[in-house]
Parts: C-alpha cells; structure tokens; sequence
C-alpha cells in the first residue's frame, strides 16, 4: 500500500488530536463527517467539537440491531437529539440495518453503499469517520472503501476514536449473531479452494464473557491449526489477562491445543500496540514459512475493546489479513453507569490516511 | 492423548483416525437402513438440531475418513463402523464408492443474495458457486491419496452431449479443476468487493452465469486407490452443510434445483429445521419422517428427509449413547487401567436413601393426612404398600401420600359436623400405580428433601434430547469427576447425589452461558415454563402423574404468532437452541394444543421430569406477555 503517511507512525492521542482537527482543516474546506448515533456518551465528543465548523457535513448512521433493550433505545434517541440540536440540518441520520430478517449480518455492506454515496455527494477534501460509537461490522469497512477511494480521488481520510475505561457502557454486554462472517471487504482470497489447505493461524483478542463466541468462530473457521490470543496486558487492571486466561483456559489449553507459549500480550488501550504486536507475529510467520509449499494464511479476530480491535484493522489494513468475526445482535443490560458524565474521554485518537 | 469428553464437537478433531472410535455405529445403521440407494439418487435433506451429527455423518462420507477407516479396517474398535459402512454401500471391497465433498454453507453462499442484481441472477451465482466448490473439494478429497496422480482421472458424464462435456471441459482433468477454480474466483471477487459492480457491468467480471458440472458428471474414474490398481468408479457426491445459513428464498431455490432428475450427483443438504421459515419449521416437528411436497413434486420420489432425531422410541438413543460411552471411556487410559470401560457402570442408578431425619418428617406428614381426610390406619398402609417393601421408605411415603391426596380428592366429603359412621366404607384405593406416579414421587422428594432425582445413564441420555453433542457435553461433568476419584485411587463411581449435583449445575452453568440472539428473552420464557410446571409437579395429588415440563396453547393460539416477528423470533432461536421443543397439533382431552416442551437442560436445572407430554395448560399471549420488550 503505497502512501504518504504511515497511519500507525502518525497516530495523535489525547489533547494532539483536537489540535490537529483545528489546526488542519481551514475553513474553506470541505469535510465529511461520517459517524453513527452511539448510545455511549463518547459518541458525541467529536461531533460536538466539529459542529461548529463551516463546511463540514454530517452523515450519520442509526444502526438498527433486532434486540435491543428499552434503556440503549432511550439512550440513543437522547443522543439523536442532543447530535440534531448542536449539528441542525447539516446532520443527516440513515437508519442501517445491521442484520436481515433472517440474521445475517449486512451492515457492512449496507455502509458501503451509503459511504460512497455521501462521497460523491460534494467535492470533499477531507473525510472524517468517526468510529467512536460505530459498530466494527460498519467501521471497518467503510474505513477501507473510503481509504481506497480517498487514495483514488486525493481525499484525506480521519480516523477518530474516542472512548473511556469506564462508563455508560460497562454494564452493557452484547449479544452475538449465532453465524460468523468475514468482516465485509476484509475476506481476502481466505475462503477460496487457493487457500482451502492452508495453515491458519487465528490471533483473536481475548474478552471477558467471550467463550461461546470464541468456541463459535473456532468452529466456523473449521479448527485453525494455530491459535494466538492476544492478552491484554499493560491493562488499567493488571490482572485483567490473568483472569481471561484463567476464564478461558478450557478453550485455549483444551479445544485449541495451545500453551502459555502461544499467548501475546497487547495493551488494551493502545491500538498501535495491538498492530505492533500483530506485525510481529506476521513477519516471523512469514519468514519461518517462505519456501514451504503449504499456505498459510493469518485471520484476525476483533472481540471486546473497540479502541483495540481498531489495532487489528492497522494490521488488517497494511497485511491484507482477514477479519472473522460474529456481529452484535442486541444487549444485556446488567446495570446502567450512574457516575457522572466525563467531559473529556479517557483516550482519544486519530489515524490519519492520506 | 485427546479427552474426546473436551471436544464438544466431533469437527474440533482434525484427525480422521482420532475421530473415527469416536463413531458409534448404531446411529450409521438406522440412518442407512432399508434400501440406501435412496440416499444417492435424488435429494436428501437431513434434518437436525445443532449438535444432532449432521456434521460427522457428512465427515464421515468424505473420502479422507472413507480411507482412513479403510486403513485401520483391521482394528477392533473400527471394525464394527467398517460392517456399517460396507452395509450402507459407503464400501465395497474395502475400496470408497463415493467421492462425497463437503460443504459448510458459510456467509459467503449468504453473503450472495445481498448483491444487488435480480433474484434470478444471484441464484444462477449461487448454482455456479456450489458446483465449482463441489468440483474442487472432489479433487481436493483426492488428493488425500499421495499414490493418485490427479491429472488422470476421467469424468465419465451422462445423457449430455459434447458441447456440455466441452462446457464444463471434462475431457481433461486438469482443465476441468482449473475451469471450476475459475469460476470460484471470479464469483469470489465480486462478492467481496467493497461496492460491487453494477448488473450492467457483471459480464466484465464473470465469464458465465452457468456453470453445470453437477448435471452431467455421473462418476469419476480413478486408475488406482492406495495402491491398488482399479480402474475404480467414484460416485460423486455434493454434502450442503448447515444449509440453514442460506437465504429462504437460496434454500428454496436450492430445493427446487437439487430435486431435478437431471441432477446426476448424489446431493444432500443437511441442515437446522429452521432453514425454511419458521412457521414450516415448527410445522416439521410434528412427525418422525418429514415431507411436505410442493405442488408438482412427487413425496418421497424426488426427495428425501431424513431427521437425525425423533420423538418416538428413546431405546435406540439410550444404546447409542451407550456405545458412544463405551468409546470415548476407552479413549482414556486411566479408566482403562482401572477396568472401567462404560459410562453406565461409572453411573449406579440404585434409588438412593434420605436421611432418616426426613424421612421421619415424611412419615409424620402421611400419617397427618390420615387425620385430615378421616381415614384408617389400614387404608394409609395399603395406600404405603402400593410399593414393594423393598423400595426406599421415602418413596413409599411418596407414593402414598399422592394416592391418599388424590383419594381425598375422588371421595365425597364427609360433613363437617359427623366424624362418619362405622358404616361409612373406607374409599377403596385403586391398586395400579403407573411407573409415572413413581417418577412424580421422586420429583416431589427432590422440590421437598432435595432427594436425587438425576442419576443413572437412562436420565442422562433422557435429559440429552436425542443430541449427542449435548450428551456428551452433560456427561462431561461426570466423567470429570471420575476421572478425580482415580487419581485419588478411589473406585470410580459416582453416587446417585454427586451425579445429580453435577449434572443441575452444569445445567444452570449452560444456562447462565446462553449467548445465542435473544438468549435473555428465551431465558424469561424458560423461567415462566419451569415456574408453571414446577407448580403443577408439586401439587399433592400430582394431578399428571411425573408433572409436566411443557406449556400448552389452544392450536388456534399459534397464528397470532405470525403477525409478531420479534415473539416469533424468540421463539425461532429458543427451538433452534433446543432450549424449548415445540409439537403443534398435540391431541388431549379432544382438542388440539400446541405444546412448548422445554430442552433436557432446563428440565435438569429447574427438576422437571424427562418424560414427555406433560403440560401447564395457558394461553399464547401469556408467553408473548412473558417476552415483550
């Protein structure tokens, strides 16, 4: 992938963002803004910051999952509000579909369709997605398809995440489809007969509450011969990856066959760390296998943290890796946060394709 | 070494000859019995729950296993699967007569009817599609054999001309592969482009839109097998798994393909019940063998189904579970060393005794009832006597005190103001006593003392649901523990309450783990079933005998169903799930019902009886009530 900027080298964190944004779009420019209505509070940390620029559009997308509990539903028509009274009509809200009647996941490509709408919608010089409340299954690929045709048009690409350690969402599990599928646009030649006999190595982030997920990718994936979970340490809490090893260990020791010599450790609230480690593990796979006759291909799975699994879409994005994962259906609500509301998220980030 | 008891799905073991002991032959004879030829000349659908063995029946035909199993013919533990396979004609002369792929019909075939062309289109890429990757898992199936060169086998075709056999270039091997990979890819890059191509644009991106191999190819030619020189003629063979994953309208389109005559390939589609619509798949629960022929088609001449589980005989499960029990305690060498070579002998199933304690409160409490309904000493006797002496006291008591409630309840009351006459007969209590009462005695103890209610191998296979994946998850618990008490260097048995506490934990432990779409819902109505049906079990004169794990609606209810998509969504994941089974049209009392049964795991965590047909009478919209937003 040829550029000018190396995403993960020029990444901006914290306060560097803000004033990149400022600093970097003058007013005459036009921008698109392409996010979705999230019901986590930090959803609406960059809207707000970018509302007052001229020149700036706002695309937005309301993801509609088949299960959801009164309270998120409530909580993101707060939001759709709060967004329409500080953006007015420059805001445009389409609702997306994240599953078909029958289940299967088609946000995807649903997005895709609409993000290259919006892109011929003005002559943009700069597009904005705003990940933070945006769901992977809809991030991930609108993030590729906008980057390809931003390289094809000469549009800069913004990639925003904002998101705090604790919060609205802590008491929030999601439900999972019950059938994994590519992350749309992020197949790669995976599942084609080229590659039916290759080796797979699997690098999935371990969650907490992820197990049947995990056992139900495994076995769509049809048993990859490889299985490196990534363990999330540094963390906030330093025994967070112990208790997800311990929590997962009938899986990992049992079903996978792996041993502690398997494991990778990534901080889960660095991105750029979760890639590094994935670059790693890719350049000595693919220098312990040059010259065998067998292929061998590296599936990323993203689970849990969305700050995290954006690491895996660097990598995915700079590799050509495959993604598998198993889309959000609905959520559980255990409890709802009642700390106040931050001002500022805990991390902010910004990866910049251009 | 492999705990086979770890691998809750046979498809986790890579492995052929590690899979194949783990195959019972029991279920491959009743699934191949009578005439097989059925099976290999029109479509088959077999139907079943996740974890029912869709998948091992499928592993088990492709060429890999067939040859696997032909290279280890001579040892014992296979043998038995060897006579199963050569009864089946999957055999002869130790050579495979089938060349059967398999394919899981993952997202990818799905992923198809969201491109944005006309239904016909995307239907002929789903067509192309299936028979490219039926034509490349052939050759990929052998290439198992290291001693075959590809590049020579011959496809023999049948009643096409030449322009077919040029078409789909069967007239050499090497080009027949590389037009089928061609196909593959060229359909892949459409399917995953980020935007596709416009219909307008398509015939840039896909040479043709029919691609017909499977019409034609009647068998394929191989000049050697292993080693030994043939020729041999292979029967190929295309194996649609989890079909359920497809587009309704792919599924049917798929159905209405596959049935054709012309279609010279064994064909089969294994599938969820659930792959048509949810109101045909609650529908397909109603019989054993399922078939409901579409105007124009022939039942059974075009198509076969074939249910992996039924609702009838539960002995043959019993002794297949059995046998999968003895196969997978061998593939343990501890156990072996200590001479335990079958599950059942690990899971005693001699009632277990009460504490004296309890069993005293319980004697108390008959003797009460004497007083209660004015009844002699005599008749509470006979009433205890309804069980041979030699039955644990408690579940006499038991016994006696459903017969003595029940008397109470079928005889006249005395007036509050006489103690009765010596004239007045004692109610003569009926001397039959259904082995159901029993169970319902036991399941009293169990709400009253907390007794042992789940121990011995008949409830563990009763309380799987005819799914041996689920079989073997459950008794995985027991095996755990027996494998502790040999390392302790104990005698390897597992008292009826240790079972039982195993097995209610491990099934509230799945409970709590349900993570399947509106699993939080299907829990809410599982609780309100369980509720109702512990009531009904618990009542004194156990009005249904053994109580009941169900909960019944008029038939008539059911339609309100179809006007609600997110009840009906609850409910398609619950029977989907096997947390609920759903038997419509289920006579009683001269009217039709609609029973929602709950699955073996509920039944375990909440102490509900594993037997059937037991229901809480109610109404539709008190579920709907249950599981509204």
């Amino acid at each position: 992938m040829s550029r000018l900027l190396d995403p993960v080298r020029s990444a901006l964190y914290g306060d560097e963002v803000l004033q990149f944004l400022d600093a970097s779009f003058r007013r005459e420019t036009r921008v698109l803004v392409i996010g979705t209505v999230g019901f986590a509070e930090e959803s609406l940390y960059f809207p707000a910051r970018l509302a007052g620029r001229p020149n700036t559009d706002f695309r937005y997308f309301r993801e509609m999952r088949p299960d959801v509990p009164a309270e998120i539903l409530r909580k993101g028509q707060v939001h759709e509000e709060q967004l329409n009274r500080v953006i007015g009509t420059r805001l445009v809200i389409t609702p997306l579909p994240v599953c078909a009647p029958d289940g299967a996941p088609i946000a995807g490509r649903g997005a895709c369709k609409l993000a290259a709408q919006w892109l011929n919608e003005a002559p943009y010089s700069d597009v904005v997605i705003d990940g933070t409340g945006m769901s992977r299954g809809t991030c991930f690929p609108v993030t590729k398809l906008l980057i390809e045709e931003g390289r094809r048009r000469g549009v800069r690409v913004h990639l925003l995440l904002a998101g705090s350690d604790e919060g609205f969402t802590s008491g929030i599990t999601s439900i999972s489809s019950d059938r994994g599928d590519w992350v749309h646009g992020f197949q790669e030649q995976t599942d084609t007969d080229e590659f039916a006999g290759a080796l797979k190595l699997w690098v999935v982030q371990l969650h907490e509450d992820s197990r049947s997920i995990l056992e139900r990718i495994f076995s769509s994936l049809q048993s990859p011969e490889e299985v490196c979970p990534i363990v999330p340490f540094p963390s906030r809490d330093p025994r967070r990856g112990d208790r997800l090893l311990m929590e997962t260990r009938q899986l990992w020791q049992g079903d996978w066959g792996e041993t502690p010599m398997s494991l990778i450790y990534a901080d889960d609230r660095d991105p750029t760390d979760v890639f590094r480690t994935i670059t790693e593990l890719h350049a000595a796979r693919v220098a312990a296998l040059s010259g065998a006759r067998t292929q061998s291909v590296t599936i990323l799975s993203p689970l849990g943290n969305r700050l995290t699994s954006v690491g895996m879409l660097l990598a995915a994005l700079e590799y050509k890796l495959p993604m598998y994962y198993l889309e959000t259906v609905g959520y559980r609500v255990r409890e709802v946060e009642t700390a106040p509301r931050r001002e500022t998220p805990d991390h902010r980030w910004c990866f910049r394709f251009m | 070494m492999i705990n086979p008891w770890h691998k809750r799905a046979n498809e986790l073991i890579r492995d052929p000859l590690a899979l194949l002991p783990l195959i019972s032959p029991a279920p491959i004879r009743q699934f191949f019995k009578g005439d097989a030829t059925s099976l290999f000349d029109r479509l088959v659908v077999v139907v079943g729950s996740p974890g029912s063995g869709k998948t091992t029946l499928a592993r088990l035909l492709e060429l890999g296993t067939l040859m696997a199993a032909v290279e280890a013919s001579d040892r014992p533990d296979i043998r038995p699967l060897i006579e199963a396979l050569n009864a089946a004609g999957l055999l002869d002369d130790l050579v495979p007569t089938v060349l059967a792929v398999r394919l899981p019909a993952n997202s990818l075939y799905r992923g198809l009817w969201e491109l944005p062309y006309p239904e016909e289109t995307k239907h002929k890429l789903l067509r192309s599609l299936i028979q490219a990757r039926a034509v490349l898992g052939w050759f990929r199936q052998l290439e198992a054999d290291e001693t075959l060169d590809v590049s020579v086998v011959r496809i023999h075709t049948v009643d096409v001309g030449e322009a077919h056999r040029a078409a789909i270039a069967a007239d050499s091997a090497s080009e027949f592969r590389e037009l089928a990979r061609k196909t593959e890819a060229e359909i892949f890059r459409v399917l995953s482009a980020l935007v596709p191509p416009p219909l307008e644009q398509l015939s840039e991106h896909i040479s043709s839109l029919v691609y017909e191999p499977l019409v034609a190819v009647s068998a394929i030619e191989v000049p050697s097998f292993k080693g030994r020189t043939g020729p041999f003629e292979l029967r190929p063979m295309v194996m649609i798994d989890d079909a359920h994953e497809l587009h309704s309208s792919q599924f049917a389109d798929l159905d209405v393909w596959l049935r054709n005559r012309e279609v010279r390939t064994a064909r089969w589609v294994l599938t969820r019940v659930d792959s048509i619509s949810p109101s045909e798949f609650r529908r397909f629960q109603l019989e054993d063998e399922i078939e409901r022929p579409p105007a124009g088609t022939s039942p059974g001449r075009d198509r076969l189904i074939r249910p992996l589980q039924g609702r009838k005989a539960r002995q043959p499960f019993r002794q297949t579970v059995g046998d999968i029990g003895r196969r997978y305690m061998s593939q343990i060498p501890s156990f072996a060393a200590q001479g335990l070579n079958s599950l059942g002998d690990a899971l005693p199933d001699a009632q277990p005794r009460m504490a004296q304690t309890a069993v005293r409160k319980l004697r108390d409490e008959v003797k009460g009832l004497g007083k209660r309904f004015d009844l002699s000493d005599a008749t509470i006797q006979a009433a205890i006597d309804h069980m041979p002496p030699e039955a644990p006291e408690e579940l006499r008591l038991a016994v006696a005190r459903i017969i003595l409630h029940r008397e109470a309840l079928r005889t006249p009351q005395r007036s509050l103001f006489s103690a009765g006459t010596s004239d007045e007969a004692e109610p003569q209590l009926s001397r039959k006593i259904d082995n159901a009462v029993v169970v319902g005695a036991e399941l009293q103890l169990l709400h009253d003392f907390g007794r042992p209610f789940f121990y011995g191998m008949d409830r563990l296979a009763d309380a799987s649901g005819e799914n041996i994946e689920q079989f073997i998850n459950l008794a995985s618990v027991l095996v755990d523990q027996l494998e502790t008490l040999v390392i302790r260097r104990k005698r390897p048995q597992l008292e009826p309450q240790r079972q039982h506490d195993a097995l209610v934990a491990h099934a509230n432990k799945l409970m709590s783990h349900w993570d399947f779409p509106y699993a939080p819902r299907v829990k809410l109505l599982v609780d309100f079933i369980a509720d109702r049906a512990i009531e009904l079990t618990r009542r004194p004169n156990a009005p249904l005998d053994d109580g009941a794990n169900a909960f019944g609606v008029p038939q008539s209810d059911i339609k309100a169903l179809e006007g609600d998509p997110d009840f009906e969504n609850v409910i398609h994941y619950a029977l989907a799930y096997q947390a609920i089974v759903m038997v419509e049209e289920y006579k009683c009392k001269g009217e039709l019902w609609c029973i929602f049964e709950l699955g073996g795991v509920a039944c375990l965590a909440k102490g509900l009886t594993l037997m059937r047909g037991g229901f809480v009478e109610g109404r539709l919209e008190e579920m709907r009530r249950v599981v509204a937003r």
